[in-house]
């Protein structure tokens, strides 16, 4: 025998009432100007950042200072502007070795090919998180990214891929032999680009490990992250 | 011999569905319909009976909230603080709003939907209990 009418009815009346009891704990002021979903992924892309910072403190030994006041992400990518908060990375020698920044632009190959100063909007991409050479300014040159990271906080489809792919070639050439990082041991001793810079898309969704060789041959790597 | 229905099941699907669109969660209800798009045979056939594809749906429902709870911004905050040097403690994490320079939304103010999560998975077993 079915359920009854009144079960059904009971069981739809208690998720309304559940849902619209946690309704208020959505952000109505924030998702009127981010959507609540561009703001989680922002949430992940700050995780991701943390644990950047982590390996390359233990994992690298390096000391990173953070410039400016607060960790701040950015809705859209922009220049690099140095009253932005960023950090200086320095070696155990206490030598500045590179910056680490959120949400910046950078100079593509073809740009680099083209010779002209003039800029067309396919002449830069966003980075999500950058580690880059010290006192860049304006949008980094692609010779002067170290580590580039895009932050995936969705589930893995193939257009992803296609896209991480595509924008290694604006970053760095395929080299069949690989070339030294500069890191001894993460994220990369070695890769198969020139320059030896690491392009490297973190994911949410454990999938994304279905494409790993795809991407390790062009110097991609991916990382299985989650929250 | 299970007692919900084919109709009664996705009667219950729909509302949730549209319950979650209502009430400010439809990021969540499009991700959870996305994952159907994706699925297998194997998956079609492992949800094949009413009470199974009823589960389904709770079951992604509260793994997608899972996901996009906050619950852990302090140790996030901490983590930072642990790896990072700086002049003034870390507190907080802001975002930028595009266009509107000096415009920030903080990370903090995201929801934990701890408390939501466990109703949900509550209504869950009282279907369940009652099949």
């Amino acid at each position: 025998m079915a359920l009854s009418t009144s079960d059904i009815n009971r069981i739809k009346t208690r998720i309304s009432n559940v849902l619209q009891t946690n309704a208020n704990v959505t952000l109505a002021d924030a998702s009127a100007l981010l959507s609540m979903k561009d703001l989680h992924g922002k949430l992940y892309e700050a995780h991701v950042l943390a644990t950047v910072c982590e390996n390359l403190h233990l994992r690298e030994n390096l000391r990173l200072e953070l410039i400016n006041t607060g960790i701040v992400l950015r809705q859209k990518g922009k220049s690099i502007n140095r009253s932005d908060p960023y950090f200086e990375v320095f070696d155990i020698d206490g030598k500045m070795v590179a910056e680490l920044w959120t949400d910046i632009y950078f100079y593509t190959i073809s740009h680099s090919n083209k010779g002209s100063a003039a800029n067309s909007r396919g002449d830069f991409h966003e980075l999500d998180i950058a580690l880059i050479h010290p006192n860049c300014m304006n949008k980094p040159k692609h010779t002067e990214i170290i580590i580039a990271i895009e932050c995936k906080f969705t589930k893995i489809k193939k257009n992803i891929i296609r896209e991480v792919l595509g924008f290694r070639r604006e970053l760095a050439f395929y080299r069949k032999e690989p070339l030294k990082t500069g890191f001894t041991a993460w994220p990369a001793t070695e890769i198969k680009s020139f320059p030896p810079s690491i392009h490297m898309l973190y994911c949410s969704d454990g999938n994304v490990s279905d494409f790993n060789r795809n991407c390790s041959d062009f110097g991609v790597i991916l990382v299985h992250h989650t929250i | 011999m299970e007692k919900i229905t084919l109709q009664q099941a996705n009667e219950i699907i729909n509302h949730l569905i549209s319950e979650l669109e209502k009430y400010g969660f439809a990021y969540v209800a499009q991700e959870v319909l996305e994952s159907i798009e994706g699925e297998t045979e194997q998956e079609i056939f492992n949800y094949s009976s009413p009470k199974s594809r009823l589960n389904y749906f709770f079951d992604e429902t509260i793994n997608i909230l899972g996901k996009y709870s906050n619950d852990n911004y302090q140790s996030l905050i901490e983590k930072f603080g642990k790896h990072i040097d700086s002049k003034e403690k870390i507190s907080s994490i802001k975002v930028e709003l595009a266009g509107n320079e000096k415009s920030y939304v903080d990370l903090k103010d995201l929801p934990s939907y701890i408390n939501l999560i466990e109703q949900l998975d509550n209504i869950k077993r009282e279907i369940n209990s009652l099949n």
